[in-house]
């Protein structure tokens, strides 16, 4: 488990000897969507208009100010205009980023303001939204400027406002160093009145032992602070977790393992109805690479007991009980439109900017088995894997499996068994037989999903939902810098589950049933010119189609899109 | 590494014996009753003390209801509950009512049935004496007009302020009623109940008014909906044997029979009484203070505007509790 801390990673002045005083950075975008909807109808929709545009300019302009060495100052604001807005109508402006961060005495770091920030998959970690592993290219280009509007972009960090604090200490024998870093910041503001303050505060101390040694130890809370409203209700959620990293060689196979293990508690003090949750986790790993070929094999084993909740590291991207801005009603009864893979790749709005306690709602049909990331709770198991990248690195293929299963039932006495076969490809064939002056890459992923369970007794419907995902992605480079790039996905799915119905607290109070049946793929193709590493302009035109055979409300339909897409970092 | 196998032990524990959520089984499982309703006695002396116990198991948890049906009164009680099993902790009787009249000493019908589910069970019992509540009585009207008490009836037509044994009682087998049309008046009669109709000048009653609540058990007759209850609690304040009408306390409660029509219970605090000047909320005339224990004379005055014609009000089981409202 790697730790790290990112204070700013979105600043290039950073690598540089001797940063400039002053110096200007963010990005700029326009995006153009013309949409064509196809109703597999009986009777004619005479209500939902079949086209839709939306499109848009924006540019982040930041200033960055540096008017001392260890003194930093960052703002950034955001200047968006929908198309159609004349005048200033429709243009709005935003402040994305305010920050200082410094040295203090060459010793002690600090970041007061936004800061983006990541621990380890256990206590802090924003975990990657639904099929966004296995969408190529052509998608990731949409989910890309989706996941900057919303601060995914830098690693796997949560967007917060508040303050940061590392700072080291060297040691000349037994241990090399030890690092702590402290952080803590508002994620919801006191309404004075029956809101409290709450805050999500981490410790974490890293300790290298030497470089095949690391150990670690993080603390991670979400807390209503007492005091800051009327609401005798506090929550506070503490989670401790250890961490180890220990690497070994033996001739020419290199051994790493990864380990981490920890605790949580959940408590609603003042409610006398809420439960107090407490639980643990554990999850070990080893790498096993054979140096002369290349390849690594993977095992690991974890388990994350059903009461474990940590927020940092629970909390979705995405929000499954929102609604898709473009054609959100369809038909002539105007039925309300679920979201799809295509809302999922390239809908901004969806999306969750701020940690929640409790567990989010999920949809089974995208991911059953890791909806919060390695922390989801109530799994355990096994998972295997194996990696070869050729020599020469133009071609990497891995492959893993994992085999889960719950550690309490649901309703039942009877656990879900969750096996999950993933696989994929990357071959960058230009780098093979075009001496690495042409583009061209190739890129393979699929996913099988399957939950089971037994029934208990006869008349209790029996779990079996299985789901595929498959991504297939091309760019090849027809002339310098002007690139061919196709995609397509697919996500199809079918069998029976129960959804939890839960309290406010997240106990399960009921079972939903949940039968689906049914697939949506897309297919896309465009062309991109690429002006250098941080900028691009593509013009895309793909086809999205979605079947329910089990849906009597919602017909088939198809959404055909063409996009131009102008994206550009400085 | 003390986390580390703590953590381990507490995430990889074995729990088969329990589980998230409600039973899958209690939702999609087959009914069926594996023991038998039955009844621990069939011969119940409540007011001995004794309590009716049901028991009965089934194979899965289910809403199920307990309906106990007074053959000669027509009291109900009802018991429900969530679970497989019935057992002295979720369905015992205690000879209360659920819905009005108050159960006797009468044989009754038990019936067991379910939510979702079609099968009823039943079985028969026996109310050897009916549940004894505790508490002052003022009155039940099962003898004869109390000679300590006092009344007034307007002269109009209709009149009827007397004890009835029609078999409408809300307890015992009579009750009394009050009715009659008097077109210039809003008064049509009262009762006064004076604390020395039993044996004092003031009741024996608890001084702390959070304590003491009045119960009477009241009918609205079908199509009359003009009815007015009118119940005046008039202290000594000063503790000198009388009462002094416009310097002493008289709390009051006014109840507008327009509702449902049969029998119900009202219950009141005797601290939640107040100070009424024609139907209004007023200035205490007295000290202000609910002081049951100097409680002097209790008066019922049974009202309705007089363009409104006839008016009737039954009234039965007039009752002081303590510590709760009266579970009849």
């Amino acid at each position: 488990m790697i730790i790290s801390v990112l204070f700013i990673a979105f600043e290039p002045a950073m690598a540089q000897n001797t940063p400039p005083k002053f110096s200007v950075n963010g990005a700029a975008r326009s995006i153009f969507f013309l949409d064509d909807l196809q109703q597999d109808l009986a009777e004619p929709d005479t209500i939902t208009g079949p086209k839709q545009n939306s499109a848009h300019a924006m540019v982040d302009v930041g200033i960055n100010v540096r008017p001392a060495d260890n003194l930093e100052v960052q703002g950034m604001v955001r200047i968006r205009n929908d198309f159609g807005g004349f005048w200033g109508a429709g243009v709005t402006f935003d402040v994305r980023q305010l920050y200082v961060k410094g040295v203090v005495k060459d010793i002690v770091r600090y970041q007061l303001g936004d800061i983006n920030y990541q621990l380890t998959p256990y206590t802090f970690y924003n975990n990657d939204q639904e099929l966004y592993a296995t969408a190529p290219v052509l998608f990731s280009h949409l989910s890309d400027a989706v996941n900057y509007d919303n601060f995914y972009n830098i690693g796997n960090s949560w967007r917060q406002q508040g303050a940061a604090v590392d700072f080291g200490l060297n040691f000349k024998s037994i241990v090399e160093s030890v690092d702590f870093n402290l952080f803590t910041s508002r994620v919801l503001p006191s309404n004075a009145s029956t809101v409290s303050d709450r805050l999500f505060s981490t410790f974490n101390m890293q300790v290298v032992q030497s470089k095949n040694v690391t150990l670690g130890f993080n603390y991670a809370n979400l807390y209503d602070l007492a005091g800051t409203s009327r609401n005798d209700i506090l929550l506070n959620n503490p989670v401790i977790t250890g961490t180890a990293n220990v690497n070994y060689n033996i001739g020419s196979i290199t051994l790493r393992g990864e380990l981490e293990t920890g605790t949580s508690s959940t408590t609603y003090i003042e409610a006398t109805d809420a439960p107090e949750w407490s639980d643990g986790f554990f999850d070990g790993r080893i790498h096993v690479t054979y140096d002369p070929v290349n390849v690594t094999l993977t095992a690991g084993f974890k388990s994350v007991g059903p009461e474990f909740r940590s927020p940092g590291a629970q909390t979705k991207r995405i929000n499954f009980g929102a609604l898709p801005a473009a054609f959100d009603r369809i038909t002539n009864d105007q039925v309300l439109r679920p979201l799809t893979m295509l809302d999922i790749v390239r809908e901004t709005s969806l999306f969750n900017l701020q940690l929640q306690n409790g567990l989010m709602a999920y949809d089974p049909r995208y991911d059953n088995i890791t909806p919060y990331g390695a922390a989801t709770p109530n799994r355990q198991g096994f998972h295997v894997g194996l990696g070869y990248v050729i020599p020469g690195d133009w071609m990497e293929l891995g492959a893993t499996m994992h085999a889960l299963t719950e550690v309490r039932g649901q309703g039942t006495t009877n656990l879900r068994s969750f096996n999950r076969i993933e696989a994929e490809a990357v071959i960058h064939a230009g780098e093979k037989f075009f001496a690495n002056e042409r583009l061209l890459d190739i890129s393979f992923n699929s996913r099988s999903d399957a939950t089971s369970r037994a029934a208990e007794i006869d008349g209790i419907p029996v779990v079996d939902l299985s789901t595929q995902v498959l991504g297939v992605g091309i760019e090849a480079e027809i002339i310098s810098q002007l690139d061919i790039v196709v995609g397509f996905q697919s996500h199809t799915y079918s069998g029976f589950e129960f959804s939890n119905v839960t309290d406010n607290f997240g106990q399960i109070i009921n079972f939903r049933e949940l039968e689906v049946d049914g697939s949506q793929q897309m297919l896309g193709a465009g062309l991109r010119f690429r002006f250098s590493d941080k900028a691009y302009l593509t013009g895309q035109w793909s086809s999205f189609s979605t079947v329910d055979t089990l849906n009597e409300i919602l017909p088939d339909y198809d959404i055909n899109t063409i996009s131009m897409i102008f994206s550009m970092y400085f | 590494m003390m986390l580390s196998a703590f953590a381990l032990l507490s995430a990889c524990q074995k729990e088969t014996d329990i589980f998230d959520g409600p039973s899958l089984n209690d939702i999609y499982g087959e009914f069926s009753l594996l023991q038998p309703l039955e009844v621990t006695d069939d011969a119940i002396d409540f007011a001995a003390g004794e309590l009716a116990v049901f028991t009965a198991s089934f194979s899965k948890n289910v809403n199920w209801t307990i309906r106990i049906t007074g053959n000669e009164s027509g009291a109900v009680k009802e018991i429900s509950g969530f679970s497989n099993i019935l057992s002295a902790d979720n369905a015992t009787w205690n000879g209360s009512t659920t819905s009005l009249p108050m159960f006797r000493a009468e044989d009754c019908s038990v019936e067991l049935f379910f939510e979702n589910e079609e099968e009823t069970y039943s079985l028969s019992l026996s109310v050897v004496s009916p549940k004894v509540n505790t508490g002052l009585l003022l009155e039940d009207f099962e003898g004869a007009w109390n000679p300590g008490w006092g009344s007034f009836v307007q002269s109009g037509a209709d009149m009827s302020f007397v004890i009835k044994d029609d078999g409408q009682a809300a307890q015992g087998s009579q009750y009394y009623d009050m009715g009659g049309e008097v077109g210039w008046d809003y008064l049509i009669g009262l009762i006064d109940i004076p604390g020395s109709a039993y044996g004092a000048p003031t009741f024996d009653l608890s001084a702390n008014p959070d304590n003491v609540f009045f119960n009477v058990l009241l009918a609205k007759q079908p199509g009359l909906n003009n009815a007015i209850v009118l119940f005046q609690f008039r202290e000594d304040d000063n503790g000198d044997g009388v009462y002094t009408e416009g310097e002493e306390d008289m709390f009051s409660l006014e109840l507008l029979l327009n509702g449902e029509n049969g029998w119900q219970l009202v219950s009141k605090k005797y601290a939640d009484l107040v100070t009424l000047v024609n139907g209004a909320p007023a200035a205490a005339i007295g000290n202000g203070i609910n002081e049951p224990d100097k409680l002097f004379q209790v008066s019922i005055l049974m009202l309705a505007n007089p363009a409104t014609g006839y008016s009737q009000a039954l009234m039965d089981y007039l009752i002081f509790t303590e510590n709760a409202p009266l579970e009849p």
